[in-house]
């Protein structure tokens, strides 16, 4: 029941100041799975591989091996099945929509739960786009759901999750401009202005940058660009984010998508912190 | 012990004369408003209040619609504008000219790019206005290139007038705090004509005079005409409070119902809930305090109509025909009945309550004419039309209410509203905190419609029609002034070392220590604190300080962000 090390450390470190007596016993009988089993787990029921593929396989036999395809990670035999279904004359918004991206939920899910990972995700993106290309082929443009940028704070080289969060949004429709990691404030800025971003999500991995994503979220509020950054990452909490204006903070890289949807809805920051938290 | 207050209001100036031992009103007084010469429509008012010794008076105050019809008209345009660090983006709709200049500060309030003195000093040599506004980036986290612009502005034009937008606004976007600052000095001169004009006009010394703030409190004419921009929406905060004070309640919810709309406001311990972000005045938000107040179309002249072959009510406003000078002209064909485009005239709830002789007000035989003509065309029973209508008002007003109470917005015809409906087997009963105060003229009729909704005492008080007047004088001076100290750590040889930033008027000072911080920021906030009292001419006061500190848990340690320092005193 170990989920990410990330999470598992920073559970424990919860129950250390919450109850040091058990923290100190728990650690003196070598009882670390204990730890990150007690935590957590207790509310919500997880559910298991064989559901959670359940719940987004599609019903259409086709769909479902474009989507099964997905989730492994195949380019090659999406790029094939997606081609056939184009030829037997589906539509290709619809395969999209109901073949493609159940695949990648599918994916991303799991990675929440902690039973797929990093590399996981980023080959079922990369198959999907495969799909997503011959679609566009024959579509023109896919009308995105609105347009971001993602960056790494300034000093901060760890882009891993970074570019976890870019994947998952562009495979949710969301045109997205990757700044890359070791940003600084101002060229998010001007990227901004320049590109007509509606939301930026920013993280880091280290407690020394974390600043520079509150001295973003504020230049954007000082510029009056009503743009606000999704923050998140693994120096970051929510805790955290909610000390400063402009911002809403994000665990899973499918809360960055939660956050994208109602940001580009028209929602400010504020309404979208009350809805989400 | 006489006290005047008079309020200006859109349609009608109202005034009264007070005597503030035996808190009686002595006079009351209504004029029409004459909105493009304020000036006059207070003096006449003044005079319908026929005060003995104008010199005596020991309170005068006032609140205007000045502040608020200037924003809204958007006419004057005498301002310059000084942006400092960044261009903003629509700055012609409101500056007659505008300078940028370079010079940037960053969030935490250190110095980026320095300000280019030189092409500034040229630039404002340049220019031919009297009136300047100033905003830089970031000023509020350090305001030190505003108050250096301030200064060379004056060293080139001695006699004009400055504003600087952190003065006036504590928070983040610069041509937010720019808009206000150029609003307010627009205002200055006119603010200034206004009070002098009636300082002559009434013979009432200036010293005597207050001006009402959106928010519920008194400001002396020196300050009023310092930052006049503060003045916005101080009608509806006026009748708020004087439907609070004649109810004889320090907590209220007060229903304003007029022709046009119904506002409600939430009253607690005889002061105004301030609205989170600020006032909406004409579409664009003032960072400036003002009550929170939830506006619905609703009230006596609220138009009534036949849509679909079904009674309705609709949004705009029409004269009610109970009211009209020849109503039966109106009536002559059946057009009154319909919501067409450009009607001035048609069916109201002040006609429904007429006919329904659930008041008093207008001609009967023409309300009732009109209503029958309404079932007809709608073939409904007279009775079922009338309760239907009621039922309709009822379930707008209640919405409303719930809307202020909840502070969020309930969809028309939604499942909120169905549930407050009720029908025949289920009623939904209201339990509210405060008791519910209503005023405006058609308010008795539209509040016995709910009575039967309300669980808690509903208040109509008498002289309900110059509660707002009344508003002005009943509440005080409130002066609260907020330093925050801001911990900006830096990183030295990989240790995290806190740094406390505390921005004041005079620009940003950093401190090493926490507790010498604070101590700063008590001492600049009960500063400012004492000079707006005193400008404000109240001698005895006492000053209420807080100290709070934001914090955040970050792997089991506490993290400190900032500390809050605010300061706050009351008094007459």
């Amino acid at each position: 029941m170990v989920r990410h090390m990330d999470i598992l450390a920073e559970e424990m470190l919860k129950i250390r100041s919450r109850d040091p007596a058990r923290y100190k016993r728990l650690i003196q009988e070598g009882m670390l799975a204990e730890l990150g089993f007690d935590v957590g787990i207790k509310t919500k029921a997880q559910a298991s591989v064989d559901e959670v593929k359940a719940k987004f396989r599609p019903k259409d036999p086709s769909y479902a091996a474009i989507s099964d395809s997905v989730i492994a990670g195949k380019r090659a035999r999406t790029k094939e099945l997606v081609a056939t279904s184009l030829q037997q004359g589906k539509d290709p918004v619809d395969l999209v929509t109901n073949a493609l991206m159940p695949g990648i939920q599918t994916q991303c899910e799991l990675y929440d739960l902690g039973k797929a990972f990093v590399p996981e995700i980023l080959m079922s993106n990369d198959a999907m786009q495969g799909g997503i290309e011959l679609c566009q082929a024959q579509l023109g443009d896919i009308p995105k759901k609105g347009k971001l940028a993602t960056f790494v704070a300034e000093g901060d080289l760890h882009d891993i999750g970074k570019n976890i969060v870019a994947a998952i949004l562009r495979a949710n429709g969301f045109d997205v401009i990757d700044l890359g990691r070791d940003v600084p404030t101002a060229k998010v800025i001007e990227t901004t202005k320049a590109q007509g971003i509606q939301m930026v999500s920013g993280s880091t991995l280290m407690s020394t940058t974390k600043a520079g994503l509150k001295s973003t979220a504020e230049t954007l509020e000082e510029e009056g660009l009503k743009v606000p950054l999704a923050c998140g990452g693994a120096a970051v909490s929510r805790a955290f984010v909610d000390t400063f204006v402009n911002s809403i903070y994000g665990k899973s890289p499918l809360d960055a998508v939660k956050i994208a949807t109602e940001v580009c809805e028209g929602k400010d920051w504020k309404e979208v912190r009350k809805d989400l938290y | 012990m006489e006290a005047v207050g008079i309020d200006v209001g859109g349609t009608y100036t109202d005034g009264v004369l007070f005597d503030l031992r035996s808190k009686k009103i002595i006079r009351k007084a209504k004029v029409p408003t004459r909105p493009e010469d304020l000036r006059s429509s207070i003096l006449r008012c003044f005079a319908a209040l026929e005060v003995r010794s104008p010199a005596l008076l020991s309170r005068f105050c006032l609140s205007t619609t000045l502040a608020t019809n200037a924003v809204v008209e958007d006419a004057r345009r005498d301002v310059c504008a000084i942006c400092i660090g960044m261009r903003p983006r629509h700055p012609a709709e409101y500056a007659a000219e505008t300078i940028v200049v370079d010079g940037r500060v960053g969030p935490t309030g250190l110095v980026e790019v320095p300000l280019d003195e030189e092409a500034l000093r040229n630039a404002i040599k340049r220019s031919g206005e009297r009136s300047f506004a100033i905003s830089s980036f970031f000023a509020t986290r350090n305001p030190q290139n505003e108050v250096r612009a301030a200064e060379m502005v004056l060293e080139e034009h001695p006699n004009a007038s400055v504003v600087k937008g952190s003065d006036l606004v504590g928070t983040l976007g610069m041509e937010e705090r720019l808009y206000i600052a150029v609003k307010n000095a627009e205002l200055i001169h006119i603010m200034s004509g206004l009070i002098e004009a009636i300082r002559e006009g009434t013979k009432v010394p200036g010293s005597v005079t207050y001006v009402l703030k959106g928010d519920g409190t008194l400001v002396s004419t020196e300050e009023a005409a310092m930052r006049p921009i503060f003045t916005v929406l101080s009608g509806p905060a006026a009748s708020a409070l004087g439907g609070a004070f004649l109810a004889g309640a320090k907590d209220a919810l007060v229903v304003d119902i007029g022709g046009t709309t119904t506002d409600i406001a939430l009253v607690q311990g005889g002061m105004l809930k301030l609205s989170e972000d600020g006032a909406v005045v004409g579409g664009s938000r003032l960072r400036v305090e003002s009550a929170e107040m939830t506006t619905r179309a609703l009230g006596g002249n609220t138009e009534i109509f036949c849509g679909d072959g079904r009674p309705k009510l609709g949004h705009r406003a029409v004269v009610p025909l109970c009211l009209a000078s020849d109503p039966y002209r109106h009536m002559g064909d059946r057009s009154y009945l319909y919501p067409l485009a450009g009607k001035k005239h048609g069916i109201t709830p002040t006609d429904l309550f007429c006919a329904s002789g659930r008041s008093d007000f207008g001609d009967r035989k023409v309300a009732s004419a009109a209503m029958a003509a309404l079932a007809e065309e709608c073939e409904l029973p007279l009775p079922t039309l009338n309760e239907v209508l009621e039922d309709t008002l009822r379930s707008r007003l209640l919405r409303t209410i719930a809307e202020t109470l909840l502070n969020r917005q309930l969809p028309e015809r939604g499942d909120g509203e169905a549930v407050l409906r009720g029908n025949g087997m289920f009623r939904t009963v209201l339990r509210i905190g405060v008791p519910l105060v209503g005023i405006g003229a058609p308010v008795a009729a539209f509040l016995d419609l709910i009575r039967e909704h309300v669980d808690g005492p509903i208040i109509i008080p008498q002289d309900h029609e110059v509660g707002n007047a009344l508003g002005a004088i009943c509440t005080e001076v409130h002066g609260r002034k907020e330093v925050i100290v801001r911990n900006e750590p830096m990183w030295i040889d990989g240790r995290e070392v806190p740094h406390y930033h505390v921005a004041v008027a005079g620009g940003l000072r950093v401190f090493a220590d926490r507790d010498q911080a604070v101590g700063y920021a008590l001492e600049q906030a009960t500063r400012a604190l004492r000079d707006y009292m005193e400008r404000s001419r109240v001698q005895r006061y006492q000053v209420v300080s807080e100290v709070r500190d934001i914090t955040y848990l970050e792997m089991g340690q506490k993290r400190h962000v900032e500390t809050i320092v605010s300061v706050s005193a009351g008094g007459m």
